[in-house]
């Protein structure tokens, strides 16, 4: 237990100070500032589609940090030798989990400072919510999956750049397999229906755990369905731990 | 030693290109350069729908905002572009209210494509049921066509919906005077009456509700000459001569109620000058 949050704190710190995580940061300003010019030219829905574009910007941004700067940390361990240095003295799981924690709680140190920054432009251009906040946990929660996904791809994979790629698509394909699946239903082929079905209950379930929509026009989900949502997140998480132990187990070996 | 002067050829190099590069560009925009021709295209619902996953609500505003930057435009089979513009974006997002006043009050020029307008409006009122606006551009729009029962049916339905203004209520005695349906408007804006808490908006309607009483009461006395003398008064002066009123009432409104008839019917309306 100790080891993992020794792991946990290294990996914040270290994370906190890398050039991504500002990086990103800077990306989600340009496209706050785009927001702001955007919301100008919508007639009548500047609230809305400034507090839109503000969520998707916390997201879009803090998935790029995801796939870029989580990836290439967890290899830039492997090229150092640091990895090496961690296993002789903490165990695969203890490894694996402290990294998955920091990077699971870096995505919410990212998301907090965003969501302010955010709520301080909403604020100014008098369009500012309280939900924004749990419009923001909804994010959290998503990017958490995908933080799991970024372990299990960094571990199967040899190619950092495949992994960030893997990690990407993995993202797309929660969002589309929903409109997928409703595309499919109207199909006679029930062995396609049966099949997309199947991907669409394996992949995360990114139509349910999105709250976008709801916030931006004011509405507040309901306490049963957040804890809903964070109990799936919480198992399809853990699912994905014990997945990137087991491959990453069988490599080290 | 060396470095320096490599890196002194290679500024003399950068500050050359840096003057080249402009010269160029002057030169080339001599050049006239094929303009490009826009084409006026909606992607198909199926497409975005598969492609916009939980960003639905951000397509349907980009193309709201696509719509809005092209309304100046002269496009070919203008209000089919528009129309087809906006419904996507509702269709992403229901909740776009300004897309249904873009779409069906703003685009729409002459009488048939007002009509069009109502439908797209009407889609938009079945989805949003407790927005006060729809309904209320919808009336707007019968008032554009001069259909006064249609606009007192909807203006009434937007005024019974939360969030709508006091004036959709006080505005219905003028509209039950165009329609021709003074009396129906008095029994209703009476009724009315009983639950408007507010005193300032109460006095507004107690005014509106004189004025379509005093129109109401003329046109019961022209009904009265009719009987007493078989034929139609020519002005209200004759009801006076005839003693069956006073004097000519003040138009609270206007300035002054006179006699019109009615071109469908040929009964003489009263009417009050705006």
């Amino acid at each position: 237990m100790f080891k993992t949050i020794s792991i946990v704190l290294l990996n914040i710190k270290q994370g906190i100070r890398e050039k991504t995580f500002w990086a990103a940061g800077f990306f989600f300003l340009f496209l706050m500032g785009f927001s702001v010019f955007l919301g100008e030219l919508s007639i009548g829905e500047k609230k809305v589609v400034l507090r839109n574009i503000s969520l998707s910007s916390i997201e879009i941004s803090c998935l790029l940090l995801i796939a870029f700067s989580f990836v290439y940390n967890f290899y830039r361990e492997e090229s150092t030798r640091l990895k090496e240095v961690y296993l002789s003295y903490f165990s695969h799981a203890a490894y694996l989990g402290g990294k998955l924690i920091s990077y699971i709680l870096i995505c919410l140190i990212y998301i907090l400072l965003a969501s302010f920054t955010a709520s301080f432009v909403l604020f100014l251009n008098k369009a500012y919510l309280w939900q924004i906040f749990l419009g923001s946990y909804g994010i959290f929660l998503k990017l958490s999956i995908f933080c799991g996904f970024c372990l299990l791809f960094s571990s199967l994979f040899s190619y950092p750049l495949l992994s960030s790629i893997s990690t990407i698509f993995a993202y797309i394909a929660s969002e589309l397999s929903y409109n997928a699946l409703k595309i499919v239903n109207v199909s006679e082929n029930i062995f396609i229906k049966i099949f997309l079905k199947l991907i669409y209950h394996i992949l995360p379930n990114a139509d349910k755990i999105d709250l976008k929509y709801q916030i931006i026009y004011g509405k507040t989900p309901r306490l049963v369905f957040l804890i809903g949502i964070t109990s799936y997140v919480f198992i399809y998480a853990l699912l994905l731990y014990f997945l990137s132990v087991l491959i990453f187990r069988r490599k080290e070996h | 030693m060396d470095v320096d002067i490599e890196s002194r050829k290679t500024l003399k190099t950068i500050c050359i290109l840096l003057l080249l590069v402009p010269l160029f560009s002057l030169h080339l925009s001599k050049f006239s350069v094929q303009q490009k021709k826009k084409i006026y295209y909606t992607s198909s619902m199926d497409y975005l729908e598969l492609i916009s996953g939980s960003f639905r609500p951000l397509f349907a505003e980009m193309i709201f905002i696509k719509g809005i930057l092209g309304l100046p435009e002269e496009a070919p089979d203008r209000m089919s572009y528009f129309l087809n513009l906006f419904n996507t974006s509702i269709d992403l997002d229901p909740k776009l209210i300004n897309a249904y006043f873009l779409g069906g009050v703003v685009v729409p020029t002459g009488k048939e494509e007002v009509t069009t307008g109502i439908k797209f409006l009407k889609k938009g009122m079945a989805l949003n049921p407790s927005e006060w606006r729809i309904p209320f551009w919808i009336g707007f729009n019968y008032l554009e066509l001069g259909v006064y029962s249609k606009v007192i049916k909807y203006y009434r339905m937007a005024s019974d919906l939360p969030g709508s203004p006091p004036y959709l209520k006080t505005n219905l005695a003028f509209l039950y005077y165009k329609a021709n349906r003074p009396q129906e408007g008095l029994l209703y804006l009476k009724g009315l009456c009983n639950f408007i808490k507010d005193n300032h908006i109460l006095k507004i309607m107690k005014n509106k509700i004189k004025w379509l009483e005093k129109i109401v009461n003329l046109e019961k006395k022209i009904e009265e000459y009719r009987e007493m003398h078989g034929v139609w008064p020519l002005n209200l002066d004759d009801l006076v001569k005839r003693k069956l009123i006073k004097e000519i009432p003040d138009d609270p409104f206007g300035k002054g109620y006179y006699l019109e008839k009615d071109l469908l019917s040929g009964i003489p309306k009263v009417r009050s000058k705006f």
